[in-house]
C-alpha cells in the first residue's frame, strides 16, 4: 500500500520576492505534477497534513479552484487535516484551523466538498476514516495524539497529525511515545516546514513548496512516499525539481561569497543573516544586481572582532531557540547588540521588520 | 598606528610647540611644569574629535583659543587630525585621499583600519601614568569593556525586550501599552469588529446561497407541480367523460327499470282498490246484521231487570219466612209464659237481683265465744275465740242446736221474696232469658205486621220462582244473540282495520307511483341533457370507452373527487410555491457583493497576518529573552579565555619564554583594579605556578603590562602607541634598564613606546 504525504501547502501565503500569485500559480503546477505522479504509480491515498491553506480569510474562489484540482483526480482519495499554530489558535485564524471561522465551514467549501466524493477531511467531529476496500484507515491527531479508536476492519492504520512533536520539550513538542508509534503503522506529521524523519514511522513532510528562509541544507521542496508494510514503512522524500528555494547564509569568507555568487538565482531567494564587514563590498555589489533575489538582515554585517561574538550568540541561539525562530531572534538581537538598544530604535526597527 | 607629529597653538602652557616622535622607543624628558601632561592631555582632547573641549584651555594671557594637530601612520598611509576650537571644526585628511570632517566619519575611520573604540581605548589603555605600570582598572575601561562585551547593552536591550512585553498570564494583550500593546489592541478590536462583519456578510452571502439553491429547487418543484396540475387536468376531463358516458349508460338502464317499476307499481294500485271495495260491501252487511240484532237485545236489558226483581222479591219473602220460623222457635221457649206481660218478667227480674244484691252487700260476723262443742257455721268449725264473717245470713250448728242468722229483718223478707220467685221462675238466668225471649218476640212480631202470613210467603214465593225460570230461559236466548252481535263486531273491526292498511298501502303504492312517475320526467330530462354531452365525445372516444366497459358512475365520481381535491390541494400548493418563488425571486434579486466579502476577507487575512506577526514578535522577544539571560555569560566568559591566551602570549614574549602560561582568577572582565592586580598566575618554564605576589617586581610589572596590551588587542586589530607618563618614576637604575628592554621588545612587536619623563 503506497500513499503520499503532504504538508504545509500555505496557499495564499506571500513568499518574499517570490508574491502570492505566481506561489499560486507554483502550487498548482506541481500538484498537477504529483497527481499525475500518483496516477503513474496507482496512489490511490494523498494526505495533507494540515496548513494546507496560509489563512482562513483565503477567498472562496481560491480554495475551491484548488478544491476543483483535487476533485477532477476522481481516483485518488485526498485525506485533509485542519492545521493552524496552538499558538495563534483563538486569536487569529490560524493558518486552516478548525476555528469557528475556518474556511472548511463555510456554505459553498462544504457544500463542494460533500458533492466531490474523494475529498475527505479529518476533524475532532469526525477524527477517523476507513476504506474498507483498501483496508485502510486514517486518524487525525488535532495538536494531539489521535484518539479514535483504530478500525478493526482496516490492515494499515495511518495517523495524520498537525502540531509540534519531537524531543524538545521545552520548545512545547509532545514526544511521540512508543507506544504511539506502535499503534500506527505510520505517522504523517504537519507543521514544521522542513522533511524530518522522527522515528521509523513518523515524519514531517514539510512545506510542499517553500515559501521562507531556512538554512541551507533545509530549504528544499517535495513530499514523502510512504510504502506501508511492517513493522516500519518505507520513506522515500522525493524532492520537486525546479522549485524555488529560500536560503539563510552566512558570508564570513570568499569561499562562502564565491559559493553565493554560483547559486542558480533563477529559483533562489537567499538572506544573509551575517557576513563579515570586510566582505561588505562586494556583497553589496551582488545585491545591486539581485536587488528581489538577495536580501540582507539588519545587523547582518560583522565586524572581525565581533566575530567570536556573533559565534557565540549564534551557538546559544541553536540552543536555546526553536528552528522556527532562529533566524528572527538573532537577526533581533544583533540589530539590538549591534545597532541600538534603545526601545525607540529598536521597535521602529520591528514595526518595519514585521510589517506593523 | 604611530604617532609622527603633534603640534599645538594656544593650548595651556603650550602656546606654539610642535612635538615629533621619530624615535622609537621615544624618550621625552624635561623638567615639571614644563608640558609633558599637557601633551598627553593634548593628545587626548585631539583624538576626542570636540573641538568645545579646547575653549577653556586656551594659553594663560591669550584671547585666541586652541588649535591641536596630530600627525600619525597607519601602514604606509599619513594622516593629519586637526581639532580647531576657534571654528570648532574637526578634519582628517590623509596621504591616501581620506578627508573628512564629521566626528562619526573619524570615529568609523579608525574602526575601519582596525582600531575600535578609540579614542576610549586611548584614554583606558593607551596612556600609563606614573608609579608603575599597574593598571587601575578605571570607569572608562569598564565602559570600553562593556563595549567589547555589550554587557551593558545585552542589560540595556532585556530591559528593553522587558519593558516591550507584558508577562502576565492570562493577560489579553502580549505587549505594553507604550510598546506595540496599543497597536495590538487597535489590532484586535478592529480584527473583532472586521470579523462580525464578515460574519454578517457571509451570514447574508449564505443566505443569499441558500436562497438561490432554494429558488432553483422551488422552480422544479413548481415545474413538477405544474406539470401533475396539467396531466390532472387531464385525466380530470377523461374521467369526466367517462362519468357522462357511464352515467348516460346508468340513465338508460334506469329509465327501463323505472317503467318496469311503474308499470308494477298500477298493477298494485289497482288490485289495491278492488280489495278495498269488497272489504267495504262486507263491512257493510255487518253493520245492517248488527244493527238488527241491536234491536233485539233492547229485551235483554228489560227482561234482566225483571229477573233481578223477582229475585229481590223472593231474597226478601226468604226472609220473611226465617223470621216467622224464629217467632214460632221464641214461642216454643217460652211457652208459658208466652202471653205473660213482659213489664212483669221485667219486674221480677229486678226485684230479684235487688235481693240478691242486698244478701251480697250485707256483711256479719259470729264469734264464738264459748262452746263446749264445735260450732258450726256455715260448715266452717269454729273453737271458741274462732270467728266468722258471712253474707246476708249464717247457718249456725251447735250441737242439734240449729240456728238460722241474719244481718237484717229485710233480708229475710227477699228471702221469701227470691224462693217465690225461684218457685215461679227456677233460676234468675231462666229470668233473664224469658225477658229477652219477650222482648225478641216483641221485635219479631213488630218486623212481620204488614208481612203475609208464613204460608202465604211460600205460595208467593214458588210463583215467583217459577216466573224467574221463564225469564232466566228467554234470556238465555237473548244472550246468545249478543255473542254473535259482539262476533259481527269483531269480525267488522278487523274489516276495517284492513281496510285502513288496503287504503294506506294504496295511498302509498300511489304516491310511490306518481313518485316513480315524477322520476321518469327527470330521467328523461337527464337523459336528454347527458345526450347533449354525448354528443360531444368523438367517435374514439366512444369506442375506448365503450371497450372499457363496466365503469360504475360512483365510482368514477370519487375518483373524480379525489382528483378535484388532489387539484385542489396541488393549485393551494402551486399558490404557496408560487408565493415563495416570488418572495426568494425578491430575495435573491440582489445578489450580494462578492467582491465586497472577498475584500473583507482579505482585509481580515492582512489583520490577522499582521495579528500573527506581532504574535510571532513577542515570541521572538520571549526567546531572544531566553538568549539574552546567558549571552552575557557566554561571552565573558569566552573573552576572558582569549584575554588568558593573549596576555599569555605577550608575557612570554617580553619574558622570553620564561614563563609560558597566564590564569587570571576573575569570574569576569568587569574587574576593579584590585583584582587585576592580584588574581594572576603564572607557570613557569620548568611548569612551576607562581601567584602574582609571589613574583619579582619587575616581573610582575611584566605581567600586568602584557594584560594591558592583551587588554588594548582585544579592540585593535593591530599595534598602536603606548604613552608613558613617568614611568621610572619610583625605579631603581636595574628596573629601569629591564623595563627599556621590555619596550624595545615592544618595539620589535610594531609597538610605538613614547616615554615622558621628568628624569633626563
Amino acid at each position: 500500500m503506497r500513499l503520499y504525504h503532504l504538508a504545509d501547502l500555505h496557499l495564499g501565503v506571500d513568499p518574499p520576492g517570490l508574491g502570492r500569485e505566481l506561489y499560486r500559480r507554483l502550487i498548482f503546477e506541481k500538484l498537477t505534477e504529483v497527481i499525475e505522479e500518483a496516477r503513474r504509480e496507482a496512489v490511490k491515498f494523498i494526505v495533507f497534513a494540515g496548513d494546507t491553506f496560509d489563512s482562513n480569510a483565503l477567498a472562496t474562489s481560491t480554495v475551491l479552484s484548488f478544491l476543483r484540482l483535487l476533485a477532477e483526480a476522481r481516483e485518488i482519495n485526498f485525506i485533509f487535516i485542519p492545521g493552524g499554530g496552538g499558538d495563534f489558535y483563538g486569536e487569529v485564524s490560524g493558518h486552516d484551523a478548525y476555528g469557528p471561522d475556518s474556511l472548511y465551514r463555510r456554505l459553498e467549501v462544504r457544500s463542494f466538498w460533500e458533492r466531490a466524493g474523494n475529498l475527505h477531511l479529518l476533524t475532532p467531529e469526525a477524527p477517523s476514516l476507513v476504506f474498507p476496500e483498501e483496508k485502510v484507515a486514517f486518524y487525525g491527531g488535532f495538536f494531539d495524539y489521535p484518539r479514535a479508536a483504530l478500525c478493526e476492519e482496516a490492515a494499515y492504520h495511518v495517523a495524520v497529525l498537525h502540531g509540534a512533536f519531537g524531543e524538545r520539550v521545552e520548545f512545547g513538542e509532545r514526544p511521540l511515545s512508543s507506544p504511539q508509534l506502535a499503534r500506527y503503522d505510520y505517522l504523517a506529521l504537519g507543521h514544521y516546514h522542513r522533511f524530518r524523519k522522527i522515528g521509523p514511522k513518523a515524519a514531517y513532510a514539510g512545506a510542499f513548496l517553500q515559501f521562507e528562509f531556512l538554512p541551507h541544507q533545509d530549504a528544499t521542496s517535495g513530499y514523502v512516499v510512504v510504502e506501508l508494510k511492517r513493522p516500519a514503512p518505507r520513506l522515500t522524500y522525493r524532492e520537486l525539481a525546479d522549485a524555488p528555494r529560500f536560503l539563510h547564509l552566512q558570508v564570513f569568507d570568499e569561499n562562502d561569497l564565491e559559493r553565493l555568487k554560483k547559486l542558480d538565482f533563477e529559483r533562489t531567494f537567499v538572506k544573509i543573516t551575517a557576513y563579515l564587514a570586510p566582505l561588505e563590498t562586494p556583497l553589496l555589489e551582488l545585491k545591486k544586481q539581485l536587488p528581489d533575489r538577495l536580501f540582507l538582515a539588519e545587523g547582518a554585517r560583522t565586524e572581525p572582532e565581533n566575530l567570536t561574538f556573533y559565534q557565540i550568540l549564534e551557538r546559544i541561539i541553536a540552543a536555546k531557540v526553536p528552528e522556527h525562530y532562529q533566524a528572527e531572534v538573532k537577526e533581533l538581537l544583533l540589530y539590538g547588540l549591534k545597532i541600538s538598544p534603545q526601545r525607540t530604535k529598536i521597535e521602529k526597527f520591528l514595526q518595519d521588520k514585521y510589517g506593523l | 598606528m604611530r604617532l609622527l607629529k603633534v603640534a599645538f597653538r594656544n593650548y595651556k602652557i603650550l602656546e606654539d610647540r610642535v612635538f615629533e616622535f621619530a624615535e622609537n622607543p621615544f624618550y621625552y624628558s624635561a623638567p615639571n611644569e614644563t608640558g609633558k601632561t599637557t601633551l598627553i592631555e593634548g593628545i587626548k582632547d585631539a583624538f576626542s574629535l570636540a573641538p568645545a573641549r579646547l575653549k577653556d584651555k586656551k594659553t594663560a594671557g591669550k584671547d585666541v583659543l586652541p588649535v591641536l594637530e596630530v600627525t600619525f601612520q597607519i601602514g604606509e598611509e599619513v594622516y593629519h587630525l586637526k581639532i580647531n576650537a576657534q571654528d570648532e571644526t574637526v578634519s582628517l585628511r590623509g596621504s591616501d585621499g581620506t578627508d573628512l570632517s564629521r566626528p562619526a566619519a573619524i570615529e568609523r575611520f579608525w574602526a575601519q583600519k582596525g582600531y575600535h573604540f578609540f579614542p576610549a581605548v586611548l584614554n583606558s589603555l593607551l596612556i600609563i601614568r606614573e608609579r608603575d605600570l599597574t593598571v587601575e582598572v578605571t570607569r572608562g575601561l569598564k565602559a570600553l569593556m562593556d563595549t567589547v562585551l555589550k554587557s551593558a547593552t545585552i542589560e540595556e536591550l532585556k530591559k528593553t525586550f522587558e519593558n516591550m512585553l507584558i508577562f502576565q498570564k492570562g493577560w489579553e494583550l502580549r505587549f505594553r501599552k507604550q510598546s506595540f500593546g496599543k497597536k495590538e489592541k487597535r489590532l484586535r478590536e478592529e480584527l473583532a469588529g472586521l470579523r462580525q462583519e464578515l460574519e454578517r456578510k457571509r451570514s447574508l452571502f449564505e443566505e443569499y446561497q441558500k436562497n438561490t439553491a432554494r429558488l432553483e429547487g422551488l422552480k422544479k418543484a413548481l415545474s413538477a407541480k405544474r406539470k401533475e396540475r396539467e396531466v390532472l387536468d387531464q385525466e380530470l376531463v377523461w374521467l369526466q367523460k367517462k362519468l357522462t358516458y357511464a352515467e348516460y349508460q346508468h340513465l338508460l338502464a334506469e329509465e327501463k327499470r323505472l317503467q318496469k317499476e311503474s308499470l308494477l307499481k298500477e298493477k298494485e294500485v289497482k288490485g289495491l282498490e278492488a280489495e278495498i271495495k269488497a272489504l267495504e260491501e262486507a263491512s257493510a252487511q255487518l253493520e245492517r246484521e248488527e244493527e238488527a240484532l241491536s234491536q233485539a237485545l233492547e229485551r235483554l236489558k228489560e227482561l234482566e231487570f225483571q229477573i233481578k226483581e223477582a229475585e229481590r222479591e223472593l231474597d226478601r219473602l226468604a226472609e220473611q219466612r226465617k223470621l216467622w220460623q224464629r217467632l214460632k222457635e221464641i214461642d216454643e221457649r217460652l211457652g208459658i209464659f208466652k202471653e205473660i206481660a213482659p213489664e212483669v218478667l221485667e219486674q221480677d227480674l229486678l226485684d230479684w237481683q235487688t235481693s240478691r244484691k242486698l244478701s251480697k252487700d250485707s256483711q256479719g260476723l259470729v264469734k264464738v265465744l264459748a262452746a263446749e262443742e264445735e260450732v258450726l257455721v256455715n260448715g266452717e268449725r269454729l273453737g271458741p275465740g274462732q270467728a266468722h264473717t258471712f253474707l246476708g245470713q249464717a247457718e249456725i250448728s251447735y250441737g242439734p242446736l240449729r240456728l238460722e242468722v241474719y244481718v237484717s229483718a229485710a233480708l229475710a223478707s227477699a228471702k221469701e221474696k227470691i224462693a217465690r220467685l225461684e218457685a215461679t221462675y227456677g233460676t234468675l238466668e231462666r229470668l233473664t232469658e224469658l225477658k229477652k225471649l219477650k222482648r225478641t218476640r216483641e221485635t219479631l212480631l213488630f218486623s212481620l205486621k204488614d208481612a203475609p202470613g208464613p204460608a202465604e210467603a211460600q205460595k208467593k214465593t214458588e210463583e215467583l220462582e217459577e216466573k224467574v225460570k221463564e225469564a232466566k230461559e228467554a234470556l238465555k236466548g237473548l244472550l246468545e244473540q249478543k255473542e254473535r252481535r259482539k262476533a259481527l263486531l269483531l269480525r267488522r273491526k278487523e274489516i276495517e282495520q284492513k281496510l285502513a292498511r288496503l287504503r294506506k298501502k294504496a295511498q302509498e303504492a300511489a304516491l310511490a307511483l306518481e313518485k316513480l312517475r315524477l322520476n321518469q320526467a327527470h330521467l328523461a330530462q337527464r337523459l336528454q341533457a347527458c345526450e347533449k354531452e354525448i354528443e360531444h365525445l368523438t367517435l374514439k372516444e366512444t369506442k375506448l370507452l365503450e371497450a372499457e366497459g363496466g365503469l360504475i358512475p360512483e365510482e368514477l365520481r370519487r375518483k373524480i373527487e379525489e382528483k378535484r381535491k388532489r387539484l385542489a390541494s396541488l393549485e393551494q400548493e402551486i399558490i404557496a410555491l408560487e408565493k415563495e418563488e416570488s418572495h426568494l425571486e425578491g430575495l435573491t434579486k440582489v445578489r450580494p457583493d462578492e467582491e465586497e466579502l472577498e475584500r473583507l476577507l482579505a482585509r481580515q487575512k492582512e489583520l490577522e497576518e499582521k495579528l500573527g506577526r506581532l504574535i510571532r514578535l513577542a515570541d521572538i522577544l520571549h526567546h531572544g529573552l531566553a538568549v539574552l539571560n546567558t549571552l552575557r555569560e557566554e561571552i565573558n566568559r569566552e573573552y576572558l579565555k582569549r584575554f588568558e591566551e593573549k596576555v599569555g602570549e605577550y608575557f612570554s614574549l617580553i619574558t622570553h619564554g620564561n614563563y609560558q602560561g597566564v590564569k587570571f582568577g576573575a569570574q569576569s572582565l568587569f574587574f576593579d583594579g584590585e583584582t587585576f592586580k592580584n588574581r594572576w598566575e603564572v607557570t613557569r618554564k620548568d611548569g612551576k605556578v607562581f601567584a602574582i605576589e609571589s613574583l619579582s617586581d619587575g616581573t610582575a610589572a611584566q605581567l600586568l603590562l602584557s594584560a594591558r596590551l592583551a587588554l588594548i588587542r582585544l579592540f585593535f586589530e593591530r599595534q598602536a602607541f603606548l604613552l608613558l607618563d613617568e614611568p621610572f618614576a619610583y625605579f631603581d637604575h636595574q628596573r629601569t634598564q629591564k623595563t627599556k628592554a621590555l619596550f624595545e621588545a615592544l618595539v620589535k612587536e610594531g609597538w610605538q613606546i613614547m616615554v615622558l619623563s621628568a628624569k633626563a
